[in-house]
């Protein structure tokens, strides 16, 4: 009697996974080259990688490089090793990553944030009265994301101060929009970067200085990250790959109009905004120290599941 | 006494019977064997247990579960008024349809997520705008089997009912609620899950307090153990508020029946 | 049921979108309302002419659809498959219906790293955050039309001696027709949906990725741009269906009165 529905069960449940299988992915053409994929986000911090693409210095170190752009970071270390070589990612998203148990490393380094060069501000309205982190108990912060690198130096910025994490209301909000809800009262500050911390500031809102330096000067800002496997297995192409950053930032140096059009190419921001992006202090390299400020930080918040060895947290080039 | 008896066995025979939780249960307990050791994307279900616990000593896992279970309810409950007026009106009204009909469909495709940062910035990040942006996704489920149901409606009854000079009310209670009432409830039942995940869903974007802030929060931090666990609370908030209706729907269908297939 | 909230050369409909458009525009444009995001229509109108010429917005709707139309025949198919199946079997509906009310309401949006784990960022983990949820309304709906007229049906099969797959062909999918084309309706919607939120999140194409690339490069005009191509899309779909289902229900009627 319940054979038969049985036997539709089944058959539903075979044509499921029939459909699940047929949508396999085509397979990457093999050459000569060493072929590496590397995902990042199309803001302005990424360009060594763009330039090293569009002026084929990949190919010239012996890589052959497919750049994904994608949504956000903080999915990323998920995706090293399977789909991506390397990956963008921020201290506390690895941190955070390498503590929940994924094998994943700091492999190359991509830029620094400085006294002399700061890429993040925290902004107010002019007419808030907020002074300084002690004006902040209580107040909403808009961060791009709750948890990411930028909210995490905000929070340490304020406990450092004198100020209870805790007492914080964090929202998320993209970087374009937060002039408008600074504007509307939705949020007392924001977490912005440059390329938005002009137009914010611009607009008659006024900054509150770079949280960033309460965890110090020439502190390791975005970086990239692969799988520890592949890493320890292939420490050759990861020089190859710092290599041809390094050589980009050169041809940058030497180039910069033709750069400026290349910023305009992939991250397709308005021309009057590619002019004024400043860029930041780029370095390749990286060392576990860099990454031993972080996890002080992220254990003095509190934001640690488990404890993590900074000396595990790199592989890098020989 | 008898009375009594009779609703008994109606909570009973209304609600899915537990045995129908079998397949989950055996999918965990599988789950639970192959999976020993711990793992960053597949923990074993014991772990969430742990994580589930962790969650609630921290404290704040009661007031999100509050803020998320008000946001859900004051939506549907909005979507159930609003969708089952304007689908009346244009099931009944043909000029109603053809009005608002456009308008409805346009905003019936643009989907959540694309809506909340405009009503984050005319509202503001609180409550209100979840309610709102729940209760825009709530609706067309409601309105849709709504406006069906209406339309269905014979409209020699609506003649014969102004010919016997029957008063508003008396029309809405003899003619269109019968007709629309089941219908409602169906839409009611698509409705439900949906309110709920569109409210997880603005507590992710928003990261506003609720359970799909912790949910984002925990992914983020790489603990799926604690995203699993709240899934699982997720689950079970579904399935109680689920056999809540079921029972609210048992008792509405006794006092109006559904009609037959046939009349549509 | 063939509602037709579309019907052709509806001006009321029309005059009713002029307003709400030009309400819009002049709230922005006398200045009571005034926001970096919030473009006026006309300067979306014109993000949108920008979009059509570079090509940009077709291959990003067209990537959408083809998304939206593979996840939602998937849907169907399965959970048609499962509703028939559930809705003629008391047994198995005792035996699964308690676990389908508790994986029906868990978002789609939470399984994005386990998909992303599976099958990275592609079309993969897209057809995955769009099938698990818009299987349900399908489902619940063929479901509840199967067990609506069942019994008398299963007479009617019985008096003629039909066999079980003939029941199920000739008597209870037309019978259920209805009710699984309401389903199909709202599950196609919640495909679009869902295949915006996957590109948002999970997969890097389409006009889900358009809205957060347009936005990232400063460019509300062409982002809300993309959202009407979204509603434009969604109208599109649905009348689409609608008229297919007019074009076949007379059929499926008919056959649905013989059988009662």
């Amino acid at each position: 009697m319940y054979r038969r529905q049985i036997a539709i069960g089944a058959l539903a449940a075979f044509a499921a996974a029939a459909l699940a299988v047929s949508f396999t992915t085509t397979a990457v053409a093999q050459k000569k080259l060493t072929p590496v994929r590397a995902a990042y986000v199309p803001v302005a911090t990424w360009l060594p990688a763009w330039v090293a693409k569009d002026k084929g210095l990949f190919e010239k170190h012996g890589l052959d490089v497919t750049l994904t752009p994608t949504q956000n970071l903080s999915l990323l270390p998920g995706t090293v090793g399977k789909q991506f070589e390397f990956a963008a990612s921020t201290p506390p998203d690895l941190i955070k990553a390498a503590a929940g148990g994924l094998d994943v490393v700091a492999t190359a380094g991509q830029a620094l944030e400085t006294k002399h060069n700061q890429a993040m501000q925290l902004i107010v309205r002019k007419d808030s009265g907020i002074k300084g982190p002690q004006d902040l108990k209580g107040k909403a912060i808009a961060a791009p994301t709750l948890g990411a690198v930028m909210h995490v130096a905000t929070l340490y910025w304020l406990k450092k101060n004198g100020v209870d994490p805790n007492s914080i209301r964090g929202v998320e909000v993209p970087f374009p929009n937060m002039g408008d809800q600074l504007k509307a009262g939705n949020v007392d500050a924001v977490e912005a970067l440059v390329p938005f911390t002009f137009v914010l500031l611009a607009q008659g809102n006024v900054s509150l200085g770079d949280p960033m330096m309460a965890v110090g000067d020439e502190v390791l800002f975005p970086f990239w990250i692969s799988s520890g496997a592949w890493a320890r297995a292939n420490r050759p192409v990861i020089k190859t790959w710092i290599d041809s950053l390094t050589e980009a930032k050169a041809w940058m140096d030497a180039n910069p109009k033709e750069t400026r059009d290349i910023l305009a190419k992939y991250s397709r921001l308005p021309p009057a905004v590619v002019q004024k992006v400043p860029f930041p202090t780029y370095s390749f390299t990286i060392k576990p120290e860099q990454l031993g400020v972080w996890v002080d930080v992220l254990n003095e918040l509190g934001q640690l599941s488990a404890p993590v060895d900074k000396a595990k947290l790199v592989v890098t080039a020989p | 006494m008898r009375r009594l008896f009779d609703n008994l066995r109606l909570l009973r025979t209304s609600l899915p019977p537990i045995r129908g939780l079998l397949p989950l249960v055996l999918l965990l307990v599988i789950w639970q064997m192959l999976q020993s050791g711990p793992s960053p994307y597949f923990p074993a279900p014991d772990q969430w247990w742990m994580a589930g616990l962790r969650l609630f000593h921290r404290n704040d896992l009661i007031g999100a579960f509050e803020a998320t279970t008000l946001t859900f309810l004051g939506g549907l409950l909005l979507a159930i008024l609003i969708g089952t007026a304007v689908g009346i009106l244009i099931g009944v009204s043909a000029f109603a349809a053809c009005a608002l009909g456009p308008l409805l469909e346009f905003m019936r495709a643009i989907p959540p997520p694309a809506t909340v940062p405009v009503f984050v910035l005319l509202i503001g990040y609180n409550e209100t705008m979840k309610l709102t942006v729940v209760t825009l996704s709530a609706l067309w489920p409601i309105l849709l089997n709504t406006t069906a149901a209406a339309r269905g409606i014979d409209p020699l009854l609506l003649d014969v009912a102004r010919s016997f000079r029957l008063t508003t009310w008396d029309r809405i209670r003899r003619i269109i609620a019968p007709a629309v009432i089941p219908a409602l409830l169906l839409g009611i039942r698509v409705a439900l899950p949906l309110a709920i995940v569109v409210a997880l869903l603005v507590e992710m974007l928003t990261s506003l307090p609720g359970i799909g802030a912790m949910m984002i929060r925990s992914q983020r931090n790489f603990q799926s153990a604690e995203v699993y666990a709240l899934l699982v609370l997720v689950g079970l908030f579904g399935f109680v508020v689920n056999d809540v209706f079921a029972v609210i729907e048992s008792i509405i269908l006794r006092r109006w029946p559904p009609r037959t297939a046939t009349t549509s | 049921m063939p509602s037709r909230l579309l019907p052709r050369l509806n001006l009321p409909g029309l005059l009713t979108l002029v307003i709400v458009v030009l309400a819009w525009e002049l709230a922005i444009r006398g200045g009571s309302v005034q926001y970096e995001y919030l473009p006026a229509p006309s300067a979306i109108a014109v993000g949108m002419a920008e979009l059509i010429r570079s090509g940009q917005l077709a291959a990003d709707t067209l990537h959408t659809l083809r998304s939206v139309l593979l996840g939602w025949t998937a849907a169907m198919v399965i959970g048609v498959t499962l509703g028939l199946w559930l809705g003629s079997s008391p047994l198995v509906r005792r035996y699964s219906l308690a676990t389908i009310e508790m994986l029906r309401p868990m978002p789609g949006i939470a399984f994005v790293p386990v998909a992303l784990l599976l099958f990275g960022f592609s079309l993969e983990t897209e057809l995955m955050v769009i099938i698990l949820p818009a299987l349900w309304p399908v489902l619940i709906n063929t479901m509840g039309g199967v067990m609506g007229i069942h019994a008398r049906l299963f007479e009617v099969g019985r008096t003629f001696r039909l066999p079980r797959g003939e029941i199920i062909r000739k008597l209870l999918l037309p019978a259920a027709l209805p009710a699984i084309l309401v389903g199909a309706r709202i599950s196609m919607t919640l495909a679009l949906v869902l295949a915006v939120v996957a590109e948002m999140v999970g997969n890097p194409n389409g006009l889900g990725y358009a809205i957060v690339r347009e936005q990232q490069a400063l460019q509300p005009e062409k982002m809300f741009a993309d959202v009407v191509a979204i509603g434009v899309l969604g109208i599109v779909l649905n009348s689409a269906l609608v008229s297919a289902v007019a074009a076949f229900f007379p059929a499926a009627s008919g056959r649905l009165r013989e059988a009662g």
